[in-house]
């Protein structure tokens, strides 16, 4: 994402505005779990894919949910900006979150992913 | 003697703080945040969530007004502005939250929201007058329309030309061949006729539309409003395209000079209310991303993605030659734009 906008954000920042990008989720569709295989423990992620999201030959129907080993981006963002390289890398798109926990006061609360910390970026100076 | 209800010191106290409210009601400060990105970037998603977070109080760590104990609470306050759409934010919510959660649908038009704040603050001489009041007005916008904005310093002639170059790229070569074949068949210094302005625009529009249409490209050329017509559909003011100029003086009542009068004329109908009314008040912005679905679409995706990243952070760039952030800087303090990228951490690699 910094590498997106480095080129843009520097000509902003010498112009006297100030920019921040951030990696965010406003709601997190997935959640982190533990799965036991033959004794081993994995970290997975858990969600619902979209309806019509493939992965490795299934289709899926937009109510099964899945555990998935999460992997990673390759190690030099810049390769995938160069042209003409193949760069395979294949996101699923995830159902919202299907339970959702309340608070003491009865209202859903909605995982995300440093949200928080974007809302006091974007607002928290003019709550002091 | 009767102990009275409250001591003269209290009087004193609610007196002031009653002026005080008096004082600070018609002057509450309010905080003006747009939210855009090009379309299917989260928009609607990230206001939802916003809202709801500070209207529940949600598990916000790094939020420090909260983590403080300094923030109150926040409500939906009365809407602000009769002329604009309210962000639907109870539909959204229940889209997201009701008994099938799924992804709210997404909306093509400016709409707001109005939130009142109220916290402690930390400052003395607020501190003293009890709690303080903000309100939050978050104005959301499809990112197609920034694209814009740098339409308000070019010409026609400069932007027929950018157009015609960038419709000239090898990629974009398929999309735009039908459109360029009707340029090269046009002679802009003929008379003027609604028919070749319709045909033109016609083949113009769908070049746009193919372009984007083709999963490559994920932002829109300007003008944003050909694909987004709304209720100007048909009008003249979108009906034109890039034009070469034609060689020799150019008369009033040829194709050319007709042509660059509804260039004008959008911008004087279109962008220019767009920007007085909505972008140069401001007072910071957020710039949405999905960089997960640029990935996922390959190189020439991540490219053109940075190409509309870099215009719509030049609409914030401060400078002297540049007259839209000139007006910005006469009418309010610069919008303050933040880049997030919704999702990033809900995929991983094959």
């Amino acid at each position: 994402m910094n590498r997106l906008v480095a080129d843009a954000a520097r000509r902003a920042r010498f112009a006297g505005a100030e920019t921040r990008s951030m990696a965010i989720a406003a709601i997190r569709a997935t959640r982190e779990s533990v799965v036991e295989d033959g004794g081993e423990r994995h970290e997975v992620i858990v969600g619902t894919p979209q309806k019509g999201e493939v992965l490795d030959g299934t289709t899926y129907d937009g109510k099964t949910e899945i555990a998935l080993f999460p992997g990673d981006l390759p190690e030099h963002p810049d390769a995938l900006f160069e042209d003409g390289r193949a760069v395979s890398l294949n996101f699923l798109r995830f159902q919202p979150p299907q339970r959702l926990d309340k608070n003491a006061e009865g209202n859903v609360v909605l995982p995300h992913i440093r949200f928080d910390r974007a809302l006091d970026y974007l607002i928290g100076d003019w709550l002091r | 003697m009767p102990q009275a209800p409250t001591t003269i010191t209290d009087e004193i106290g609610i007196a002031l703080g009653n002026l005080a409210d008096a004082a600070a009601a018609p002057f509450t400060p309010t905080l003006r945040l747009g939210v855009t990105g090009l379309s299917r970037a989260g928009k609607t998603i990230f206001i939802t969530a916003l809202i709801h977070n500070l209207l529940t109080g949600g598990r916000l760590p790094g939020f420090a007004a909260l983590t403080e104990g300094r923030f109150i609470g926040a409500r939906l306050a009365e809407h602000p502005d009769a002329g604009i759409p309210r962000f639907a934010y109870e539909q959204h919510l229940a889209a997201l939250t009701g008994k099938d959660p799924h992804w709210p649908e997404s909306t093509r038009k400016i709409s707001q929201l109005r939130l009142t704040l109220k916290f402690q603050s930390k400052r003395w001489v607020s501190g003293m007058f009890g709690p303080t009041v903000l309100n939050l007005d978050i104005v959301d916008y499809p990112g197609e329309w920034l694209l814009d904005l740098p339409l308000l310093s070019l010409s026609f002639a400069e932007w027929s030309e950018q157009a015609l170059r960038r419709a000239a790229l090898p990629h974009s070569k398929a999309e735009a061949a039908a459109f360029m074949n009707e340029i090269q068949q046009t002679d802009a210094a003929r008379e003027a006729t609604d028919v070749d302005a319709e045909r033109l625009a016609a083949a113009f529009t769908d070049y746009l539309r193919r372009s984007r249409e083709d999963g490559r490209a994920l932002s829109t050329l300007p003008p944003g409003r050909f694909l987004l017509p709304g209720d100007l559909e048909g009008s003249p003011a979108l009906t034109f395209a890039p034009l070469p100029p034609p060689v020799g003086p150019v008369r009033s009542s040829s194709l050319y000079a007709m042509l660059e009068r509804r260039y004008e004329a959008y911008k004087a109908i279109v962008v220019r209310p767009f920007f007085r009314d909505h972008f140069a008040r401001l007072d910071r912005q957020v710039v949405l991303v999905d960089t997960l679905r640029a990935l996922n679409a390959g190189p020439a995706a991540v490219a053109d993605l940075e190409t509309a990243l870099t215009d719509i952070l030049s609409c914030f760039r401060q400078g002297d030659n540049n007259p839209i952030t000139r007006l910005v800087a006469s009418c309010s303090p610069p919008p303050r734009p933040t880049t997030f990228t919704p999702r990033a951490m809900t995929g991983w690699r094959q």
